[in-house]
Formats: C-alpha cells, structure tokens, sequence
C-alpha cells in the first residue's frame, strides 16, 4: 500500500483547482456566458421597469419631483389619461382585431396549401412547395412595398401609384389602413404556417391510419378522428406565431398604416419613442412584452399538452394521397393564383418600378435604368441611382460588416450554449443558460429594439452608453437571433455527445484542439447554418432596428423607409429588391452546403 | 506497471442519484478485470472515473504510486496525463477523419516522432486486422471493424490500462463471440491491466481474471469466476450469473421441500431463509432410484429444451418450476415422474439480509 504523505492544504487543493481549469475552460466559459447572458438579456428587461417607473429628466419639473424619483405617472399617462385611447387603447384595439384577422386568414391559407400539396395527388406539388416558401424569405414589408406602389393614391401619398397611373383611383381603405395591411401580414406569414401543418402532415405515422382502417373507420372517419387532432399542434404553434409575430412587428404598419394615422401598438411606440417620451415609451414596451410572452407561454403550454400527439415515425403518407379527382383542375389553378399572388405580382411590381420612369406606363419609352445606375436623377432632387449611390452603398456596407460580425458572434454563442449544455447536462447552468437564450424569443421584436435603446441610451456601471454606435445594432440583433442558433448548437451538439471529445481528451488532445479538430469539424455543417441564418435574417431587419441605427449609421433596410419618407418609391423598391436578391442567393447557398435549408431553422418538434 | 486501488469512490449526480457507492477494490498489474452488473448500477460511471472524464463526489483512485484522484487534496490528474486507454460503448470514432487519421490523431497529441507513428499505426492495423480499412471513413465500414479501430486507436497509444466499456454490446452474436475470444488472446499478448464493463455474465465468465459484481453503486463481491459462480456472497450475485439461472426454494414457495432440505444441510441451515442450487448439480433419477445420501425430492417432468450439447429440462417440484441441465440425453419425457437428487455441498443458504450462509 502507498504511504500517506500528501499536501492537503488549502493552497495545494487551490493549486490543483486552477491546474484542471487549464486543462478544461468549460466552467470559465459556462460562467462568461451566465454572466454576459444575464446582463444582455434581463438587462433590458429592467432598465424598462427603471425607466417606466421613475421620473424622467425632461417630466421633472411638471412633475414636481427629481429625476430619478419613483414614479407612476407614466403608467397612468397609457393607461387612463385623455391621450390614452389614442396613444394605447385604439392601437391595442386595433393591434388584437388585426391579429386575429391574420391569424384566420394564415392558417386557412397555409391549411389549405398543406392539405393539398402533402395529402392529395394533385401535379406538381414538389414545385410548389418549394415556392410557396419564397414569402418566407423574403423581408415581411416587401408587400407593404409593392402594395404602395401598386395602391398608393394620390390624395394621401402625393404620388400616383400604378393603379391610379393606369385610371383607377384606388379609395382610402384600399390604399391604406386595416385591409392592406392585414391583406399583406397574410402573405408574408401564411408559408409559416404552411410549413408547420406541411410537416405534421408529413409526419403523421401511415399505420395510424390503416389500423383505424382496419377496425372498421371510413377514410372520412378517419381524417376527422386520427388525422386531424394530431394537427392540434400545428395549430397552435403557427396561430401563436402569427400572433407573435404581427405584434411585434413594425414595417407593414408604418408603410400602410402611418399615412392615415392608422395607429398599431408598435407605430404608437415608435411615435413615443420619436417625441423623446422615454417613460412612456418604456410603459408601451413592457405592455407589447408582456402580451407577446402571454402568447408565448400558452404556445409553450399547449405544445407540451401535445407531447402525445408526437409521432415518432414518419413513414411518409403518400400511399394515402387523396385522389382529386375532377378536382385538380381547380386546385392547380387556386395554388397558380396563389403563387401569383404571394410572389410574381410583389416581385413583378417591385422590379418594374425601378425600371419605370413612371411608373405603371408600359411602354419601351418609359423604360429607365437611372434607378440603378443614374447619375444625378432630375425627378429625385438630383439623387444618384442606387448602384451609384454614396447613401446606399455605404448603408449597404454596414448592412454587410454588422450582419457578419452578428452571425458569428450569434452562430458562436449558440455553439458554445449548445456545448456546456452537453457537458453539463441536467445541471442548473444548463438549465439557466437554456432558459435565458430562449427569452429573447418571446419579446416581440420592436419591445426588443426599444428595451435595447433603453438599456444602452446611457451609460451604466462601467458599461458605457452605446447609443449611435455599431456594437448597439450589433448587440441587440446577436442576442435577438440567439434563441435560434442556441437551439441549432444544442441539438447539434446533443447529437454529437461528449465522447468523440472523451476520446480527444484520453489521447491527450488540449481544449483548444479538441474543440478546433474534433467538435467544430464534425458539426461543420450546422455550424454553416448557424452562421449563415442569422445573416439572412439580420440582412432583412427592420423591426429590431429601427430604434438603433441612427442617420449616422443607415443600414439597407432603414435606407428603405428614409426613401420612403422622402417619397422615392423607386429607390426604395430598387433597394428591397437588392436585399430579396442577397437573400435568396445565400439561401441557395446554404441549401447547397448543407443539403438542409432556410426551414430548417424553423421552430418544430 | 500498472496497479490500480479505488478507495471509497462515490459519485452523486445532481438529484441525489449516488451512481457509485463507496466502491474500494485493488486491481493488480496486467489482471482483466470485468466490472459486472445490471444496466444503472454504476459500471460507466466508475469506468470514466478511473478516465478521468468524471470527478467523483469523493474516494480516492491511485495508480502504481501517482493520485489520480483524491477528494482530500483536491489532487486530479487529467485524463491525458492517466496513461490510460479508454474505448466508449459507442466507440465514438471521429467522423471527419479516416481509420489512419482516427489512430494517427492521438499519436500526433503525444509528439510522437513521424516515423515511429508510421511504425505503430500499421503495427496496431495489423494486430487488430484491420488492413485496407485505412482510408476509409467510419461510417464506411461495418460495426465490428469500427470497433476495432476504436481499439487500435487506443493501443497505438500503449496505454498501461484498457478500460472497455460494453465493446461487444453493439456487435452481433457471432462476431461477439469471435471478439471475445479476440479480446482474450489480446490481452495475453499485450497484458496490459484491462477493465472491462459488461453486463453480460457470460462474457465476465469467459474473459476475467477476476470479477466484481455491482448492484445500486455498490460493490457485492470481488473475486474469480469460479468463486463468484461457486460462491456467490449473496443471493443477488447468485442469480445474476449462471443460465438457466439458479433455483431458490423458499419456505413461503415450497414449505415441504424447504423443511426437508434445511432438515437435510443440518445446523448449519438453522438460518437459512433461502436456498438455491445450479441447474447443473440436480441429478434426475427414476422416481424408484432415490440416493438416500443425498438430498433428494419427488417431481415430474414440465418441460425438455435440447440446446445441441445440453438439455435443459424443467422439473415441477411441489408446484415450483425449477431449472436443470444435463449433458446426456434424458430417459423421461414430458410428464414423467423422476427424483431429483442434489449433493449438500451444491446448496447454498442465504440469511434473511440475502447474505449466504457458509
Ligand atoms: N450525467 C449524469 N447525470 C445524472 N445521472 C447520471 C449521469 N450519468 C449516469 N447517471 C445515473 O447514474 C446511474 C449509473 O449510471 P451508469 O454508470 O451509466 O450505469 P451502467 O453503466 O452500469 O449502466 C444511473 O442511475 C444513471 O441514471
Ligand atoms: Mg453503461
């Protein structure tokens, strides 16, 4: 036996401590991103409690009180005072009803769509399905956009639009307001729900089916009884995304909503928060932040409830496909239409424009080029074609350099998270770190952007105000796509296991050649992904940042909406379609890399 | 040289599971040892100890004279450091790179010099032959060859121990048994001290030099495959070796048989609570034959299962099914009566706790 002659004091156990964090930086990195998370994620979150609840500078003396002093003055300015109906009320009002509205019309849409592309026999439906995806990746206000140029009237706009060139005065309501936008939340956030049902459908295991055949159900008794309820889930996913997602989002109903005072939630914010109304624009985003987790939450109850509704095999359910019948022709022509709709009419719309001198005049006469290439073009106060033009291309060089920066900070994060999840699975950081990257996601993007603001306006602590600077953007739209690259790294990471790095680890590797040689090697793929979806999303931002880029630092798409303020439809068009371009070559891009594509990111069982 | 002493390992998970129990056992140079037991109780979890993939709660591991591990001192010496050679049940071989650059790797992390790589990556290819997989990738070739690059790319590295866990679970059952007696002939070659996770009995049999049987985290006997087939510290490591497994008799089962063999074994079984005895110690007699030396029982004849060099036959006895084997062809068939006749020393009695009485 070996003779017992060991250290044991305190410094010795403290040495041999600091020797294993060498050898193995896990706990150093798990408490980097416990500590960095929390700040970046609750931080905005509090600095909104902070600044709703508390005197602000520019209130003090109204207010009779010091800066700083606690205060509920701006929770009754939203709640109960003469401008609250306009300011909150109305635009809650409005923000509910409009929701629901999209809500139906997706999930109709994207129902409907499913059904027949994965159960029926009708032509063409690999074609179509990979089309009816497009909405999806284009920006959401692409149709607020072609719906201006193609609806815009004079009166409101001061410019015609194609309509009303062609001798169609288009009436408010058409123009603007309630129906367009809605009309064009629908079709920006059906294919969401096209891919939830498409994939449930797909999923639903053919032996449930036949052995309700086989105990006697008719096929109509056995989609009514089997199939549908196991679509439940789809359901509610998709409705409460759509929900989601028209709450929080900005860029439809400032374009079509805003010329008529047409009032959302989210443009009531961005009004608070132009008039300098800090207190008050803090209040509003707590409210947006509060209702989009509400949603989120029951989301996040119903999808547990429907745990048993997961089926494990997906033998496929084409055997069952329904024959048509007499129907197809009517349903190829309903997916046409469709298709036209939802992408050749907004795309046809946007590209012509910005190759129309005027625009809706169809003729080789008025066909130009100077919104892309001009010089000095006489119609825009001398502006030059975008090609050519300082303002955008510098804005499109910021676009580029911060998206860059954020998918890999993003797709680095998300890697890490996913890696001291596995290595400390079942643990409480796990679990925390788990929990943390996933709040961002049920903050609706323009609370998110304004609970950024907030947090960064001024300096706090040793951490410096970030207002007007890139790391702000940066920041704000790394932590906001984290949800999604935190769950691509854990599911990879999940499926890797620890033991290909064990092995590493027992051959002698060090932590810097385990993770570089072994771990990222293996998950390259996703890795790519990782990195390449928050750039496509970060490409089309608007929401996010609309609180954070100031004129100092324009990026494509808030390009877009000072073109738009300034009334140059063409510019902005021309624009959008640069960005839509970008996207879709990254997208094929990534699917070729990967063999996996933009749905993957996808929330989804 | 490479002897190993575990003392007082225990291991907590978070939710207070206590995966391993105060485990102490010594392992002696170039012995092959099996760590046995059911799925849950703890083999992996004291294998990657021993890696140094898992800090224990608190123990102590040594090996030869350096602490691997000691809760006292805080002292641990990383997994590289151990010398040790450690093959995952999943075999975890690196998918992004081929055979060579699978066993090529490690050798790389040691500083092993160009030449001397070569030498010693065709000289494991060779010992495991596994010639021409070399460029391949893992998931171009079959489970059992990925199992022995997952071993060669450990011994290239000339670990002073082998810790296995599980290598022949994944494999079908012929190849298991032709790795079995593969892994056998290794260790006589290499005599490197091996550790080997199994929860098979009869692979812990066949390969051991000594066995430790755990149930719960807790160790319930350390010994040969004989003593633990002959002596099986209690009734839990009785049934969990040996197939068909052991037959028990107790008083609330079989109330006369039970009086008649504690009447037979003596004093000795005053305590008895349990008795069992191997299928292979019962001798099958005509019911007329009865061996009055021995301890002998009237029953007929349930069941006969020929396996090709063995019948297993089942025998009612006072209406529990007891299993036997012989290795000559039965005179009965099914029905019959017969007496079956057992000698003491082929009884083992266990006490109220399960422990077994001697
Ligand atoms: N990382 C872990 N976290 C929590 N519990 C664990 C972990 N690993 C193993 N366990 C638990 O420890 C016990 C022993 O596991 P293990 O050593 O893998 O058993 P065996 O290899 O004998 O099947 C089991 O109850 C298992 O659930
Ligand atoms: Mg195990």
């Amino acid at each position: 036996m070996i003779k017992d002659t060991r250290d044991r004091s305190l410094a010795t156990v403290a040495r041999h401590r600091l020797y294993r964090l060498r050898h193995d930086p896990t706990p150093i990195i798990a408490f980097v991103l416990v500590v960095a998370l929390t700040y970046l994620v609750l931080g905005p979150l509090l600095a909104l409690l902070s600044e709703g609840f508390r005197v602000q500078f520019r209130d003090a003396a109204r207010l009779n009180s010091t800066k700083g002093s606690l205060t509920t003055y701006y929770l009754q300015r939203v709640f109960s005072s003469p401008v609250s109906t306009s300011m909150f009320w109305q635009p809650l009002q409005r923000t509910l009803v409009m929701s629901l509205v999209t809500l139906t019309g997706s999930v109709l849409l994207g129902f409907i769509l499913a059904w027949i592309l994965v159960r029926t026999d009708c032509p063409g439906s690999d074609f179509f399905s990979k089309m009816m995806i497009l909405p999806y990746i284009a920006p959401s206000w692409t149709f607020a956009l072609a719906w201006i140029t193609l609806f815009k009237n004079r009166r409101i706009a001061g410019s015609m639009g194609i309509m009303e060139t062609l001798g169609y005065s288009p009436p408010d309501w058409l123009a603007y307001g309630f129906f367009p936008i809605t009309v064009t939340l629908i079709f920006s956030l059906f294919p969401l729900s096209f891919l939830l049902f498409g994939s449930s459908l797909q999923s639903v295991d053919v032996q449930l089916e036949e052995s309700a055949r086989m105990v006697g159900a008719r096929k109509e008794v056995v989609l009514r009884t089997i199939v549908m309820p196991m679509l439940l889930p789809a359901l509610m996913s998709s409705g409460l995304l759509i929900i989601s997602r028209t709450i929080g989002s900005f860029g439809t109903p400032y374009l079509l909503g805003s010329p008529v005072r047409y009032t959302l939630l989210s443009t009531s914010l961005y009004g608070a928060v132009q008039r300098g109304e800090q207190g008050l624009a803090s209040i509003l985003t707590l409210v947006i932040v509060l209702i989009g987790m509400a949603v989120v939450s029951i989301d996040i109850f119903f999808v547990k409830e429907a745990r048993r509704f997961v089926t494990v095999s997906g033998k496929g359910s084409f055997q069952n496909r329904q024959k048509l019948g007499i129907l197809k022709v009517p349903a190829v022509i309903f997916l046409i239409v469709v298709l036209l709709l939802s992408t050749v009419l907004p795309m046809a719309t946007l590209l012509l424009s910005t190759v129309s001198i005027r625009m809706g005049i169809f003729s080789l006469d008025n066909f130009t080029l100077d919104y892309w290439i001009g010089t000095s073009i006489s119609q825009l106060a001398g502006i030059s074609g975008i090609l050519r033009n300082p303002d955008v291309i510098r804005s499109a060089w910021n676009s580029v350099r911060i998206v860059s920066v954020v998918s890999v900070i993003a797709g680095g994060i998300g890697t890490f998270i996913g890696y001291v999840s596995v290595r400390y699975s079942r643990s409480k950081v796990a679990g925390y770190l788990k929990q943390l990257s996933f709040l961002p996601y049920i903050i609706p993007t323009i609370g998110f952007g304004a609970a950024y603001l907030t947090l960064f306006a001024v300096r706090r602590g040793p951490i410096p105000s970030l207002y007007g600077t890139m790391a702000l953007i940066i920041l704000a739209m790394s932590i906001k796509y984290l949800p999604f690259a935190a769950r691509a790294g854990t599911a990879a990471m999940m499926q890797l296991g620890t033991e290909p790095e064990e092995a590493a680890m027992i051959s002698g590797a060090p932590w810097r050649q385990r993770f570089f040689k072994i771990v990222v090697p293996i998950l390259k793929k996703t890795l790519i992904t990782g990195i390449v979806l928050p750039f496509i999303s970060g490409m089309k931002e608007l929401t996010l940042v609309i609180f954070l880029a100031t004129p100092g630092i324009e990026l494509m798409t808030t390009q877009v909406l000072r073109y738009i303020d300034y009334g140059y439809t063409q510019l902005a068009n021309a624009v959008t379609v640069v960005i839509i371009f970008v996207i879709m070559i990254l997208t094929l891009l990534l699917q070729k890399v990967t063999g996996s594509g933009i749905t993957s990111g996808l929330r989804g069982n | 040289m490479a002897e190993i002493h575990i003392r007082n390992l225990v291991k907590k998970f978070q939710g207070n599971v206590t995966a391993v129990d105060s485990l102490s056992l010594s392992i002696a140079d170039g012995e092959f040892v099996s760590f046995l037991g059911p799925s849950g109780c703890g083999k992996t979890t004291t294998l990657r100890m021993l890696a140094g993939l898992e800090e224990p709660t608190s123990g102590e591991i040594l090996l030869d004279d350096h602490v691997l591990f000691s809760s006292s001192t805080g002292e641990y010496t990383p997994p590289e450091k151990r010398g040790m050679g450690l093959v995952f049940q999943s075999y975890a071989l690196w998918p992004h790179m081929t055979v060579w650059e699978n066993i090529r790797f490690g050798l790389i992390q040691q500083k092993v010099p160009k030449e001397e790589q070569q030498e010693r990556i065709k000289a494991v290819i060779k010992l495991l032959q596994i010639e021409g997989l070399e460029k391949r990738y893992s998931f171009q070739i079959s489970g059992g060859q990925q199992q022995r690059v997952a071993l060669a790319r450990m011994l290239a590295l000339r670990p002073n121990t082998l810790l296995l866990d599980e290598p022949l679970s994944n494999l079908d059952a012929q190849l298991r048994i032709e790795m079995r007696s593969e892994l056998k002939r290794l260790h006589e070659r290499l005599r490197n001290t091996t550790i080997f996770v199994t929860h098979d009995q009869l692979e812990a049999m066949t390969l051991s030099t000594r066995i430790a049987v755990m149930r719960d985290g807790k160790l319930q006997q350390y010994g040969t495959p004989m003593e633990i087939y002959r002596k099986p510290a209690n009734l839990f490591v009785a049934k969990f070796v040996g197939s068909p497994p052991v037959n028990i008799i107790t008083e609330e089962l079989a109330p006369q048989l039970f009086a008649s063999a504690q009447k037979h074994l003596g004093r000795r079984a005053a305590h008895a609570r349990k008795i069992a005895f191997r299928p292979e110690s019962m001798v099958i007699n005509p019911p007329t034959d009865a061996d009055d030396r021995r301890w002998h029982m009237k029953g007929s004849v349930a069941a006969i299962l020929p396996t090709g060099p063995e019948w297993i036959l089942q025998i009612e006895s006072e209406s529990v099914l007891l299993f036997a084997r012989m290795d000559t062809e039965p005179k009965f068939s099914t029905g019959d009566n017969c007496t079956i006749s057992i000698e003491s020393e082929a009884m083992l009695m266990f006490d109220e706790a399960e422990a077994r009485l001697d």
